[in-house]
């Protein structure tokens, strides 16, 4: 009797067990919240841009990783590049569109035929060769850093070019000779080199294609204002060296676009000027301080389009951490965006990498944010779509990759219907395809009323469709007064017709009325009593 | 009649309006205007300032009007005024002015009168002006406030019997006194915050030792 109690109770609980499992499906929710900010640059909630769709781990890859630095996609492959350590080799995986390893390159021969190795290599891009030596080829380049040279080797490891350390003799000090420890590179459409290069302040090194050193390129600017000079000549030198930090910021990552321009990434921002710039409007020059991200010309001059209603720098907040406890010692601690990488998508497109919360913040060319989502690793616990360490980003179509150096994984994210639906109206717009962008926009406010961008694509459709009050309104949303503007005139002008001028005619002519009245009235009082009683 | 004598009082501001030296000597010596006409225009002006922030078209409203504290912008308009009618007061009694504190209180607050109207017109234009046409909306706001210079200028030239060289003397001293009340303001505030930070973590630590 006993027996059958226990018999159905273990049955009961395993049928339970299994409904469980059928309740609750192996649900793609993201582990973070999406959001989003607003015109004013509050933080609102928004609908999930991109979810979680494949998840890499060296387990899945069968290959044994240490470090994940970097990693490039070209001809439908990707090249992930484990740095290794001091005791294991660096090697080369080569992935497929499916993420099935084709092969690794751990074994590297050199230019004359001997074994060659690499040193902790951090940085790895494509070099395709150009114009009439163009046939599809192309070969591998990598930051081979702590052997303080960049090598270039086909996709079976063997070396191709080495670039050794380019002449830096004008940055010795006190004979103390310059260090080169190059960490990312890439090439330009002349095929020059970019280098990132520890400890040298002076910008990218601009190498030529035979590895000499052409130029320091695109140093952050750094601009003292007058009240800072002032003080930097009054005050001590002990004081003026607290006060001043002259030294500009060192590039995180670099990536050159298809016309050749150089997108750089800086980890650290400036914490005073970021702040400034954090309530600039569009079109502002103080907003271009906040660069944690920037488009370099050929002169090393940034050219990135800031003209989002936000400016684009990742998080408009500055996060706070509290230390201490007890209300009274507290220390707080602000914290910027800082960028880890950059990757381009189609139709200017970019996305950059939060270092610190591993979030994506994906803008359009002008520098209007289309959305963010990914999550930091700051909870313990590993889950799925948290990146404890972020260390590169990909594009593969509109997918999304990124790169995990902490756990040596590989995120990919996909596009949710509304995240398709916000590429899909900005790339029309940047095609020039305003209503087939504005009819979509109108789309995506249905099913993200925060995205404020969306209003100004519905606003536009709206206001060529001759619906000017509900136009209005919808730029009134985001306080877009440029297009308001032209849609309250239209509008009045549909309302009232030409009748306002008349409207200011008869106001005018009332009140010149009123004035002439009086004016008789005096002048009959006048007549009447003469000039005593009037005055 | 009680209500027909303020009506008329508060009336004669168009006639100060439009005749600064003739009205203001008459508000001082034939009692032309009262105090409590005064009150009803600083009311009226503080107002129209608020209705401004608050009602003024989007285009030309930069304001969060979805975020309004009534008090501040009651004192964002008030205060302006009454600082400058004490500061005027102030060094107008050291510079041999005639005018008592009354004298002063009527005179600047009739001289606010074509202020309040023109930035009322101003909300009302502000619905009809597209940003091309929006220059008009500035023009009525620069105007508002030049006339009321000259009119807070003249109202204090005439209650006091000044020569115009002193009278713009006056008029620069004032505005100096006004920045030193804020700056003794705001350092009596920060005064005031520090002291009560010191005695409420004062208070903590004694609790903290006590336990």
């Amino acid at each position: 009797m006993k027996n059958r109690i226990v018999k159905t109770l273990a049955v009961m609980l395993m049928l339970l067990a299994l409904m469980a499992g059928m309740v609750i499906p192996a649900s793609a929710e993201p582990p973070y919240e999406s959001y989003f900010y607003n015109v004013n640059g509050v933080w609102v909630g928004s609908a999930n841009a991109y979810s979680v769709s494949e998840y890499i781990t060296p387990g899945t890859l069968g290959v044994e990783i240490t470090s994940l630095t970097d990693m490039v996609a070209y001809d439908g492959k990707i090249f992930v590049l484990d740095k290794g350590s001091a005791d294991k080799q660096a090697k080369i995986i080569i992935l497929d569109q499916t993420f099935k390893v084709l092969s690794v390159i751990d074994q590297f021969v050199g230019v004359d035929g001997q074994p060659e190795n690499l040193s902790q290599p951090e940085g790895i891009e494509i070099y395709k060769y150009l114009g009439s030596e163009n046939d599809g080829k192309y070969e591998l380049t990598v930051c081979d850093t702590r052997n303080a040279r960049i090598v270039r080797m086909d996709t079976t490891g063997k070396f191709v070019y080495v670039y050794e350390k380019p002449d830096l003799s004008i940055l010795d000090k006190n004979g103390e000779e310059q260090s080169y420890v190059p960490k990312k590179v890439v090439f330009d459409n002349t095929n020059r080199l970019y280098v990132i290069a520890e400890n040298i302040n002076q910008g990218l090194l601009c190498l030529d294609p035979d590895g000499s050193l052409n130029s320091f390129f695109g140093a952050p600017e750094v601009t003292a204002d007058m009240l800072t000079r002032i003080w930097k000549k009054v005050l001590s030198l002990a004081g003026s060296e607290s006060l001043l930090s002259y030294t500009p910021t060192e590039y995180s990552n670099i990536v050159s676009d298809a016309k050749g321009f150089v997108y750089g990434t800086i980890a650290a921002p400036d914490i005073e000027s970021f702040q400034q710039a954090l309530t600039t409007l569009a079109g502002d020059p103080l907003r271009s301080t906040a660069a944690n991200v920037v488009r370099l010309n050929a002169a090393g001059e940034d050219i990135l389009k800031r003209m989002g209603y936000v400016p684009n720098c990742g998080d408009l907040i500055l996060s706070v951490v509290t230390l201490g406890s007890g209300g009274t010692n507290t220390m707080e601690v602000t914290e910027t965006t800082g960028f880890v990488d950059v990757a381009l998508g189609t139709n200017g497109i970019y996305s950059c990498l939060d270092r610190t919360f591993g979030r994506i913040f994906t803008y359009d060319e002008d520098g209007n944010l289309l959305f963010i989502f990914g999550n930091g690793g700051n909870n313990e616990c590993a889950q799925v779509g948290a990146v404890r360490s972020p260390a590169a980003l990909i594009y593969q179509g509109d997918n999304i990759v990124v790169m995990d150096s902490a756990y040596s994984t590989l995120t990919v994210y996909s596009p949710t219907d509304y995240g398709a639906k916000v590429i899909k109206a900005a790339q029309l717009y940047y095609d020039g395809e305003y209503e087939a962008s504005e009819k979509i926009w109108a789309e995506v406010l249905v099913r993200n009323s925060n995205m404020y961008y969306a209003y100004i694509g519905t606003g536009k459709a709206l206001y060529r469709n001759g619906e000017y009050a509900e136009a209005m309104k919808c730029f009134r949303e985001v306080e877009n007064r440029e297009n308001y503007s032209k849609a309250l005139e239209l509008y009045m002008k549909e309302s009232f017709g030409n009748s306002f001028g008349i409207i200011v005619v008869i106001l005018l002519v009332l009140f010149v009325g009123t004035k002439v009245y009086s004016g008789v009235k005096k002048f009959r009082a006048f007549m009447r009593n003469g000039v005593k009683k009037v005055m | 009649m009680k209500w027909k004598a303020l009506w008329n009082e508060w009336k004669y501001g168009f006639y100060v309006m439009t005749h600064p030296f003739d009205g203001f000597w008459d508000l001082k010596h034939e009692k032309r205007g009262s105090m409590r006409a005064a009150h009803l225009h600083v009311i009226l002006m503080v107002i129209v300032l608020v209705c401004k922030r608050q009602m003024t078209a989007f285009l030309f409203n930069e304001n969060d009007v979805l975020s309004f504290n009534p008090f501040a912008a009651i004192g964002n308009a008030f205060l302006p005024f009454i600082m400058w009618v004490v500061a005027n007061w102030c060094f107008t009694t050291l510079m041999d002015g005639e005018g008592t504190f009354k004298d002063v209180y009527i005179a600047s607050a009739y001289a606010l009168l074509p202020f309040y109207l023109i930035n009322a017109i101003g909300i009302v234009l502000s619905y009809a002006l597209t940003l091309e046409t929006g220059a008009f909306y500035t023009l009525i706001q620069a105007v508002g406030i030049v006339y009321l210079g000259a009119m807070l200028f003249f109202g204090q030239l005439v209650t006091h019997q000044y020569s115009f060289g002193k009278g713009v003397l006056t008029a620069i001293l004032t505005v100096a006194g006004i920045a030193v009340m804020i700056y003794l303001g705001l350092l009596f505030c920060r005064v005031v915050t520090n002291i009560a930070t010191f005695v409420s973590s004062l208070i903590y630590e004694i609790r903290i030792r006590s336990v």
